[in-house]
């Protein structure tokens, strides 16, 4: 569970590092990508590969569609209203889940078969190696993407500096444009791999969006080694914590942590950016 | 006049000040002391340091290293509302006005450190309460009168041009009845009509018993009106004294005639 | 408070004193009655939001706090209604005290985050804590109101009750905005730089605005709870929380009309929609995208404003 948290963390880094907002709506991508998929292959009956690409397909020109519509337009936001706008965004997605798909929860079989595989004395269920496996991929493939390839550099750049960006010749609404569909991409992936373990419903996409979040703060924003470090942590105290307490309250635990990070050391794991002696 | 000086206590006393922001030293040693009526420019190239100092004066930034001393009272580990109340105000470089409150109310804000009503009272408007909103609304316009604007009262912000903005800044600034005034640029962005209004009206402001601390770029400004000058560059006081005697100073001349090298090498 | 407050306040007691007389069935007093419990909590975040320009996410938690303080210790604990109401500001007040203290010194997006998670934890701790508040399922039993003898047991005599206390709320707050604190409140909106400067004590007020937004919805909350007698965790969802946002944002966040305003389109409009009962929360994401990408603060305000010039012009 903790590497599903820890890529809705990066989703909420990625758009942070690009453009400083904090998209509320991240968890919502996660719900869609699990929820396009179960159509896609349940009722469709696509395979399964093939049902993967187009889901995630789906999710990003939704996460594009976001961005045109919801973000472009504004001229010089305050950040209360680009928080209400990611809430109303993110309000509007999961009513328009629960339209199509009803309230009820929804699963996905998993993608190789469910008998354990027996490694040393544990025992691990293949969806487990399997999100596994796709997180490192991706890791892989953003760490890539981040550091070697164009588009990428320049939406660090953006992040480091906007304006020197701008000016360098980047063009910075685009690289906007791209952070946000590259966001929903991964929360994309993230819902499809976890809904065979976890279920999916309409609902889920606030829980994943504030643990995510819990996450990236506690990573640091904007981290993204700190992202899937805090992910790792918060899927562990969960699993201990359900052990201890009754398991209800195993959603608190994160939200607990969120409080406590954000009240005592803002800066996360990784330090983030240090507090300049400033009284106010 | 020179044993007067050394009988009267310092009104601001600057001690040592090193500030570092990661891992930038802003500033470095920086002493100097303030006396009460007078008016005293803090001068400099950009990134000296200057509005530095002021942050830290003004309660916003705390020093790394060093004391600030008001009247003989440590402030330096205060923050800004209670640094207020002690008698320091200030005006900012950047223009940080109210832009949703009117005019009057602008000035209005600044009577907030010498007056009382909380909560309750101002729920309950009791006869306490009406008699300081008087007392605070009054004050206002007079200051308002002082610096020119009692005609644009009931206007917002937005509706002013950035001079008469400024005016406004320092009539806020003024309404805490503070004892000691931080001005920062206060000639900035105006014209030379504009800044001979300026320094008239700092003049008056210190004939009205106030003492002024003024950082500005505006050398004419400056020598005009200031009795003393400290002089930064890149976080360390390079002189202090007289107007005169900064003017002749060589390596105040260096520094902004970028010929430090040059002084340098003259001397050795 | 000027002129224009006064009289506005003047007409709206005297609307919402013969209302009921108005409508026609007894079902819509109940909707006015929740119109007048949600305007209380209303009132609070638009002081909060709107005046010191702080964020909260999490509000409808300290309407649950309320309501199951007030319900539980009038049921389980058999302590008088009135005692209940007395707690439910207190607890609320309390936590929000607790919460704001540290959640306060953040800025923006953090803040609206820890209000969220604070809201979602207290929404589990309703779930979950089933001995104390029956969990999902709810309980109800809960008493009514009573003056010796006298009980608000219908819909009428407890709408001028909800009504007499938000009246009183509402003056409270003209009240305060046009004073010495009302300015100070909102400077810390324009500047809190400046206004910190100019003697304000920025971080004390923003705690007191927070806590006192925290207690007005404790007392909404257990107003709620002896209307309608029974408590169950989904009505104090996070969902909520957004709902009461947008009824802020609707009615405008700039001014404390909006508050009135924006809760009542929010809490009667959608009974003409009953049609529309499942999409509801499609169209609050909807209407609260559309006013913020638009006309961010001012939607009510910005359209009254309108008339006003257009007046103005006409003569």
């Amino acid at each position: 569970m903790g590497t599903i948290y820890g890529m809705v963390a990066l989703g909420f880094n990625i758009i942070y590092n690009a453009t400083g907002i904090i998209n509320l709506a991240q968890g919502e991508f996660v719900m869609l990508g699990g929820m396009v998929m179960i159509s896609l292959t349940s009722g469709l009956k696509l395979p399964m590969p093939l049902g993967f690409f187009i889901s995630v397909g789906i999710v990003t020109l939704i996460g594009v569609a976001f961005e045109r519509g919801a973000i472009h337009p504004l001229k010089n936001p305050s950040i209360m209203t680009l928080i209400i706008i990611t809430v109303a965004v993110s309000i509007l997605l999961k009513g328009a889940a629960m339209f199509i798909w009803g309230k009820q929860t929804h699963t996905l079989p998993p993608f190789s078969s469910a008998n354990p595989i027996l490694i040393g004395k544990a025992s691990l269920t293949p969806q487990t190696i399997w999100i596994l496996g796709i997180m490192a991929t991706s890791m892989v493939f953003l760490a890539v993407f981040f550091n070697f390839t164009m588009t990428g550099k320049a939406m660090r750049a953006c992040a480091a500096n906007r304006v020197a960006a701008s000016l360098v010749g980047i063009n910075v609404k685009l690289m906007v444009l791209f952070s946000f569909a590259l966001s929903a991409a991964i929360g994309a992936v993230a819902g499809i791999i976890i809904t065979p373990v976890a279920l999916m419903d309409y609902d889920r996409g606030t829980i994943f969006a504030i643990k995510g979040f819990a996450t990236a703060v506690l990573g640091g924003l904007g981290s993204n080694v700190g992202a899937v470090v805090a992910g790792f942590i918060i899927g562990l105290m969960e699993s201990l914590g359900a052990g201890f307490i009754s398991s209800g309250y195993k959603d608190a635990i994160a939200l607990l942590v969120l409080l406590f990070v954000l009240f005592f050391k803002p800066g996360g794991i990784m330090g983030g950016k240090e507090e300049r002696g400033r009284k106010i | 006049m020179e044993q007067k000086r050394q009988n009267t206590k310092f009104l601001l006393r600057v001690e040592n000040l090193r500030k570092e922001f990661g891992g930038i030293v802003a500033l470095e040693k920086v002493s100097f002391s303030v006396n009460s009526n007078l008016i005293k420019a803090i001068i400099g190239p950009n990134g000296a340091g200057k509005t530095t100092i002021f942050n830290i004066v003004s309660g916003i930034y705390s020093p790394t290293k060093g004391k600030v001393l008001f009247k003989e009272e440590r402030i330096d580990n205060l923050s800004p509302h209670l640094i207020a109340k002690k008698g320091i105000s200030r005006t900012f470089q950047n223009l940080q006005i109210f832009p949703n409150l009117t005019v009057i109310e602008n000035v209005m804000v600044g009577c907030h450190p010498w007056t009382k009503s909380g909560f309750l009272s101002c729920i309950l408007k009791t006869g306490k309460n009406r008699r300081e909103e008087k007392k605070i609304y009054e004050r206002a316009e007079e200051l308002l009168k002082f610096v020119g604007l009692a005609e644009k009262k009931s206007l917002f912000p937005s509706s002013l041009t950035f001079h008469q903005q400024r005016l406004v800044e320092i009539a806020r600034a003024l309404a805490t009845e503070p004892e000691l005034i931080l001005l920062d640029e206060p000639a900035a962005g105006l014209n030379a009509r504009e800044t001979i209004d300026m320094a008239e009206l700092i003049y008056k402001i210190k004939e009205k018993g106030i003492c002024v601390l003024l950082v500005e770029h505006d050398m004419d400004l400056v020598m005009d009106i200031s009795q003393e000058v400290v002089v930064l560059d890149s976080g360390r006081v390079i002189a202090e004294g007289e107007p005169e005697s900064i003017q002749k100073n060589e390596e105040v001349i260096a520094i902004y005639l970028g010929e430090k090298e040059f002084v340098k090498n003259k001397k050795s | 408070m000027g002129k224009g407050n006064l009289s506005g306040f003047l007409i709206l007691t005297a609307f919402i004193l013969i209302a009921p007389l108005l409508v026609r069935n007894p079902y819509y007093i109940g909707i006015l009655v929740f119109w007048g419990i949600y305007t209380l909590i209303t009132i609070g975040l638009s002081l909060l939001i709107g005046y010191t320009g702080q964020i909260s996410l999490g509000h409808a938690a300290f309407f649950g706090l309320g309501a199951y303080t007030s319900g539980i210790l009038s049921t389980h604990f058999k302590l008088s209604p009135w005692l209940g109401l007395i707690a439910a500001v207190f607890i609320a007040a309390f936590v929000a005290f607790i919460i704001g203290a540290p959640a306060l010194k953040l800025r923006g997006h953090y803040l609206a985050m820890a209000t969220l998670a604070f809201g979602e934890i207290i929404y589990i701790v309703f779930n979950q804590w089933i001995s104390l508040t029956g969990g999902p399922s709810g309980f109800g039993g809960i008493p009514r109101f009573c003056l010796g003898g006298f009980c608000l047991e219908s819909d009428f005599t407890y709408y001028y009750f909800v009504w007499a206390i938000v009246l009183l709320a509402f003056l409270a707050s003209l009240n305060l905005i046009h004073s010495r604190v009302g300015r100070a409140l909102r400077s810390i909106h324009g500047s809190e730089i400046a206004a910190n400067c100019m003697g304000v004590d920025t971080s004390g007020y923003k705690l007191k605005v927070f806590v006192l937004s925290g207690a007005l919805g404790g007392l909404a909350g257990s107003l709620y709870a002896h209307f309608v007698t029974f408590l169950s965790p989904g009505t104090f969802s996070v969902m909520f929380s957004v709902v009461l946002l947008t009824m802020v944002a609707v009615g405008g966040m700039r001014n404390i009309w909006g508050a009135i305003t924006g809760t009542a389109i929010l809490t009667i409009l959608p009974e003409y929609l009953r049609v529309f009962q499942d999409y509801d929360i499609l169209i609050y994401g909807g209407v609260l995208l559309l006013i913020m990408i638009f006309l961010p603060e001012v939607l009510v305000m910005g359209i009254f404003n309108l008339i006003k010039k257009s007046l103005k012009k006409a003569r």
